[in-house]
């Protein structure tokens, strides 16, 4: 036996186990400092500061001081700054390897605070949004976030309007010309081929000869055979003469009514172009979408922004091999596969937390409870309650919600967001506008319900707001409409927007109303219409201008047809003219034709 | 180099017994196959220096061994993930993961599973081998070796001196 155990050995295994426990107590705290630096850097894209860190096993927990995350979208501010956090951790637990923090404190957390030094990562570049399917891309966003952009606040010049605009009354000018002298060419074709004064003198001969014609009962016979003859072809030829000159008439009558709907065209463009170009009542009529809806857009990008960051940390990807869940390793660290457990418990869990934000209006105070990205292990839903009242120009803040993810599957969030007595100030409206409209001062109470099913997303934000003071910097000097809106906007001092956004995180359409709506289109519609009506005069006169040399043009080619009316005329004269002469006794002999 | 091959002439030259060699390496393959920072390798340190076995023998072989693991990672994820995923030792398994102690073991770790497995499965074959491998070198190659012109020559050589040096220290 002896010569098998050599007992010194277990004195070295006692220093040996020893010796990662010395290093543990001199140098964890150190260690978790930079881990937490290291990879907390990684996952933001931006720099991740810690002042100190102090982990203890008896009683687990973790003290941080300092923290400052950057913000990788603008790195010369800090997009969090929490000046401690606290967290005792469950021992039993995080010896299974798993993180259960029972209680977790917040303390002096501050948003968007300055940098001195840049919080960008050398090398790294700004996270793009992921572009796979159920993440977001940026901004394709429907209506008001479309691009479809502000309507013009004064009337359009004239003359620009029309290098940018085809004019079809014009072209129907052209067109009708060039129908009429095609009309021409073909009449003057079927002329040619119709009887003329030549075929007619032709006849006049026969007849005289008919008239001349034997004596006696045979002779009589003879040309009363021949008359017969004589009085078909001339009735045929005439009848293709009255064909002809009634398709006249008809062809005639269609370039007529051609012309006088020519003659409207340009009354009709002016119009048309008055209403794309002028300030419309319609248009008037959705001013609240003008006036709020980049602003609304503008907040629901960064909201959805900050939820797609948010999103990860409450689901991590999984994987099943043959039923069982497997976590995704990272490469050659082999992979972790989970069993069902008697008591199950998520890998990381913070059961509560306390949060104290520092504002420059005040201080809110929230309660954060199961936060965890396995839900699903957890079955309960991730919540939120955040209250801050009597601050620095806002009576009463509160944001609570519920962040639902136990059904992978089917995640579901709720927020809702509540603010009273929010003493506004200065706030542009119509910023891309050359006449921005300031909303100087206000009270404003909002009221935000936000569901987001999956991808699916429905915002509802109701804003009420009282006495309201706006002002508008006009740069462009005087503009009626302009005056007209604003002395509209003068007068009114409550008023309520609503705004529903539905759609997808992807692509999501906003709809605005307010009853300030009614009120401008109302105020401002009278001057709007006047001006609308001077424009589609000034319109109208500078397209008949184009227009009439080229409408005189074609009545002219019109009245061209008349040669071709009167020859018709004159040949149907001449036929009726010799088949009545036909009827009459004519020649020494008396004899009387039996045409009549 | 050079030193590692002096280390292993010493090692089967030594006066160890052969069992002591090779059960150092078994206990070197253990703990160079499977990750490092895993409970049961504090009870193989342990074993290590409690039973007598050649501490240069296992420092050689862990060396080598957890050379040989990198190569090997990939095998092993294949036999843990097979053995983890096994619907006959769900029981087991779910037994396990309930316990403490086997969760600090990493136990459900693919690569863990799989290199543990593999060098328990191979412990027993490698010490039978091993021994009875060192003993024939000893009785029949270790005395034609010394006789050898070659042996003669590399007595003179930098490389013996090397092992003189390391046949100072006691294993």
């Amino acid at each position: 036996m002896q010569k098998w155990i050599r007992w010194q050995g277990l004195g070295v295994f006692v220093g040996v186990v020893a010796l990662p426990c010395i290093f543990w107590f001199l140098f964890i705290d150190g260690i978790v400092k930079g881990v937490i630096q290291k990879y907390g850097s990684e996952a933001v894209g931006a720099k991740v500061e810690l002042r100190s860190a102090d982990l203890s096993l008896f009683p687990a927990g973790l003290e941080l001081k300092g923290l400052k995350i950057a913000n990788p979208d603008e790195p010369m501010k800090n997009a969090v700054e929490i000046a401690r956090t606290n967290l005792n951790f469950d021992t039993l637990n995080f010896f299974r390897r798993k993180v259960i923090v029972e209680q977790m404190t917040l303390d002096g957390i501050r948003l968007n605070t300055p940098r001195k030094t840049s919080g960008a990562l050398p090398g790294a570049t700004p996270k793009k949004r992921a572009t796979k399917k159920g993440t977001i891309r940026p901004g394709k966003k429907k209506g008001l976030c479309g691009g479809k952009g502000l309507p013009a606040l004064k009337m359009p010049n004239v003359t620009e309007v029309l290098s940018k605009e085809k004019l079809p009354s014009l072209e129907l000018v052209t067109s009708l010309k060039g129908q009429i002298e095609q009309e021409k060419q073909k009449w003057q074709q079927r002329l040619a081929s119709l009887p003329d004064e030549k075929t007619f003198q032709s006849y006049k001969g026969e007849i005289q000869k008919i008239r001349g014609g034997g004596a006696g009962i045979a002779g009589m016979l003879a040309s009363g055979g021949k008359a017969m003859e004589l009085k078909k072809k001339i009735e045929a030829d005439l009848n293709r003469i009255k064909q002809a000159n009634a398709d006249f008439q008809k062809e005639t009558s269609t370039l007529k009514q051609k012309l006088a709907d020519a003659k409207k065209a340009p009354f009709k463009d002016a119009a048309r172009l008055a209403q794309k170009y002028g300030f419309s009542k319609e248009r008037l009529a959705n001013m609240s979408q003008v006036l709020f809806g980049a602003k609304i857009c503008t907040w629901m990008e960064k909201a959805t922004n900050w939820y797609e960051k948010i999103r990860p940390i409450l689901e991590r990807a999984k994987q099943k091999k043959k039923g069982k869940v497997v976590v995704k390793p990272l490469r050659g660290k082999g992979a972790f596969v989970k069993f069902k457990e008697h008591n199950p418990m998520p890998d990381f869990l913070i059961k509560k937390a306390n949060a104290s934000i520092i504002t420059g209006a005040g201080d809110i105070m929230g309660i954060i409870k199961n936060i965890t990205p396995d839900q699903d292990v957890l079955a309960l839903p991730l919540t939120f309650s955040f209250k801050g009242d009597k601050l620095k120009n806002i009576n009463l803040v509160e944001a609570k919600g519920a962040l639902n993810h136990t059904r992978p599957q089917a995640p579901k969030d709720e927020i809702r967001f509540l603010v009273k007595g929010f003493k506004t100030k200065g706030i542009s409206l119509l910023e891309k506008s050359k006449n921005p409209i300031i909303l100087q001062k206000a009270l404003a109470d909002l009221n935000i319900k936000a569901l987001v099913q999956g991808q699916d997303i429905k915002v509802n934000v109701l804003a009420a707001f009282h006495s309201a003071s706006f002002s508008v910097k006009d740069q462009e000097g005087k503009n009626p409409i302009m005056e007209a809106i604003f002395s509209a906007l003068k007068n009114i001092s409550n008023f309520i927007v609503n705004a529903k956004v539905i759609g997808t995180l992807e692509e999501y359409d906003i709809k605005l109303s307010s009853d300030l709506d009614g009120v401008l289109k109302k105020s401002a519609g009278k001057i709007i219409a006047k001006q609308t009506e001077q424009l589609r005069q000034k319109l109208s006169k500078a397209i008949m201008d184009k227009v009439n040399g080229p409408l005189s043009d074609t009545a002219g080619s019109l009245s061209g047809l008349n040669g071709i009316q009167q020859e018709l005329s004159k040949r149907l004269n001449l036929g009726s003219g010799l088949l009545g002469n036909l009827g009459k006794p004519g020649g020494k002999k008396g004899l009387k034709l039996p045409f009549s | 180099m050079i030193r590692m091959i002096a280390r292993l002439l010493k090692v089967l030259n030594s006066e160890s017994e052969p069992g002591q060699v090779s059960l150092a390496f078994c206990f070197a393959m253990i703990m160079g196959f499977t990750p490092l920072y895993s409970l049961h390798n504090i009870i193989v340190i342990l074993l290590v220096l409690l039973i007598r076995v050649n501490l240069s023998g296992f420092l050689l072989g862990w060396a080598v061994f957890s050379g040989l693991a990198y190569l090997l990672d990939p095998l092993f994820h294949r036999i843990g993930l097979a053995l983890l995923t096994a619907s006959s030792l769900e029981g087991l398994w779910t037994a396990l993961y309930n316990m403490t102690i086997f969760r600090l073991e990493n136990f459900n770790n693919t690569i863990v599973m799989g290199s543990l497995f593999l060098s328990l499965v191979l412990f027993i074959p490698l010490y039978i081998v091993l021994n009875l491998g060192i003993r024939k070198y000893r009785e029949h190659i270790l005395a034609w070796v010394q006789k050898t012109r070659f042996m003669q020559a590399f007595k003179a050589s930098k490389l013996y001196r090397s092992y003189q040096t390391l046949s100072g220290w006691r294993g």
